[in-house]
């Protein structure tokens, strides 16, 4: 047992100094923010557990900031956001739109302090994406985005579709059975966005792979880069790195650079 | 300062598109450059829409040096004019609203922010709020940067432009930090 003292202590020192140079997640806001009417950050539910409590919120930041209001210092170049004529609607007692899925997103950003936000799907009536608002795990409002291209309506894909592409790209059968892990993940800045997550599917075979609902492809991850702060809290930037957007994505949390390959149609 | 994508391009198309002026990307790229810096992107507003454009940025030391940097394009939308901002260190958008509220010294602040993302999966508007916009909002080498433009220039042409930063014009009265051989 002696002997193997300073390998434990070596390793000991080894594991603090990592949790030590790993960034932080920002504070979070006080709860007392979250709770009281007064604060400019109240909301009826702070972290909303139920389907229902996050949709209050939602209405709650509607309200807030998107019904006319006197009071608001507000500017828009150009016409009103179609978000502005959707989000608006819900609040109607027979809204032209209606709520569909909901989703939870990961996030790896360092300044984010939740480990993930709502994403929440507003659709026409023929199931195609009308909006889409992103709640932050305390409930506050995060932001929305309208205006999909009218010539192509978007559907928003199931985990089932995904995972139907996914084994058609590798051109054997995969089902839930073979998923050890699917998530919703931003992975900033073109394989998932705020809006676009991409997904995150990983199998017990041990095999990772991510589907960009942007991109409309699927990718594995080819190589991972460090990616420290210097001695002034700065990092590299990131196109320094990685040449391609379309191939990289950056983890803050875990200090790296996730250098990505498409994956190619199996005929 | 580190080189930014090139979907700056795209935001610059997007400006010019609002002044009905509407220019090719291939056109921009081959004047500012594919891989463009933050005074490429400038140059480039100054080119291809009708305002001047030119880069405001504060040392990303503080949280008010971000807040500062914001009120910048505040300042710009609220005269009509949009103005881009880097996302994810690297990524441009095109600001076209606010919602704000000054803080105690009178700075805007943003409550949150409608733009453009030259990716055109993300839909043709989006919004965000501040906090979030704070969070992607990043800085490049370890500055915060927008690049603005200011339509009263346009009125007197380059000449006005020059005049203004010859009085020391910057916006909220700050000192004059343009510094185009940083860039």
């Amino acid at each position: 047992m002696n002997k193997f003292k300073y390998f434990f202590t070596f390793v000991l020192v080894l594991s603090l100094l990592q949790f030590t140079f790993a960034e932080k997640r920002a504070k979070p806001l006080p709860m007392k923010e979250l709770t009281d009417p007064a604060s400019p950050s109240y909301v009826p539910y702070p972290y909303p557990k139920t389907k229902q409590e996050l949709i209050a919120d939602m209405k709650y930041a509607i309200k807030k900031f998107f019904l006319p209001s006197e009071d608001r210092h507000e500017v828009i170049i150009g016409p009103l956001p179609g978000f502005r004529k959707v989000l608006p609607n819900l609040l109607e007692e027979n809204p032209m739109y209606k709520i569909g899925k909901i989703i939870k997103v990961k996030n790896l950003l360092s300044r984010c302090p939740y480990d993930y936000y709502w994403q929440i799907y507003i659709l026409n009536e023929d199931d195609s994406k009308a909006a889409c608002v992103v709640m932050v795990a305390n409930g506050l409002y995060g932001g929305s985005a309208s205006d999909f291209p009218k010539d192509k309506p978007i559907y928003i894909k199931t985990e089932d579709d995904i995972l139907g592409d996914l084994a058609v790209t590798l051109g054997r059968n995969i089902t839930k059975k073979d998923i050890k892990h699917m998530q919703a993940i931003e992975l900033p800045p073109r394989i998932g966005s705020l809006f676009n997550p991409a997904y995150e599917i990983k199998l017990k075979s041990g095999d990772a792979y991510y589907y960009s609902s942007g991109i409309k492809e699927f990718f594995r991850v080819k190589e991972e880069l460090p990616w420290k702060k210097n001695k002034k809290g700065h990092r590299r930037p990131c196109r320094e790195l990685a040449p391609h957007p379309e191939i990289y994505a950056y983890d803050q949390i875990n200090d790296k650079i996730m250098l990505f390959e498409k994956l190619q149609k199996k005929e | 300062m580190g080189k930014v994508w090139l979907l700056a391009i795209a935001c610059i198309q997007m400006w010019g598109a609002y002044d009905h002026r509407y220019v090719a990307q291939s056109e921009i790229a081959a004047s500012v450059g594919a891989f463009t810096t933050p005074y490429d992107i400038a140059m480039g507003v100054s080119e291809f829409t009708d305002s001047t454009g030119w880069l405001e940025w504060t040392d990303a030391n503080s949280a008010y040096n971000q807040d500062l940097c914001v009120a910048y394009s505040i300042a710009c939308v609220k005269d009509k004019v949009p103005s881009i901002m880097p996302f994810y260190g690297d990524h441009a958008v095109l600001s076209i609203g606010y919602q704000s509220h000054a803080d105690e010294i009178g700075t805007p602040i943003a409550d949150n922010m409608t733009y453009h993302d030259p990716d055109p999966i993300q839909g043709g508007n989006l919004n965000i709020i501040g906090p979030l916009l704070k969070e992607r909002f990043q800085p490049t080498n370890g500055l915060y940067w927008v690049v603005v433009g200011y339509r009263w220039h346009v009125y007197d042409g380059r000449d006005g432009y020059n005049a203004f930063l010859e009085a020391g014009g910057t916006y909220y009265g700050g000192p004059l930090n343009y510094h185009p051989e940083t860039f």
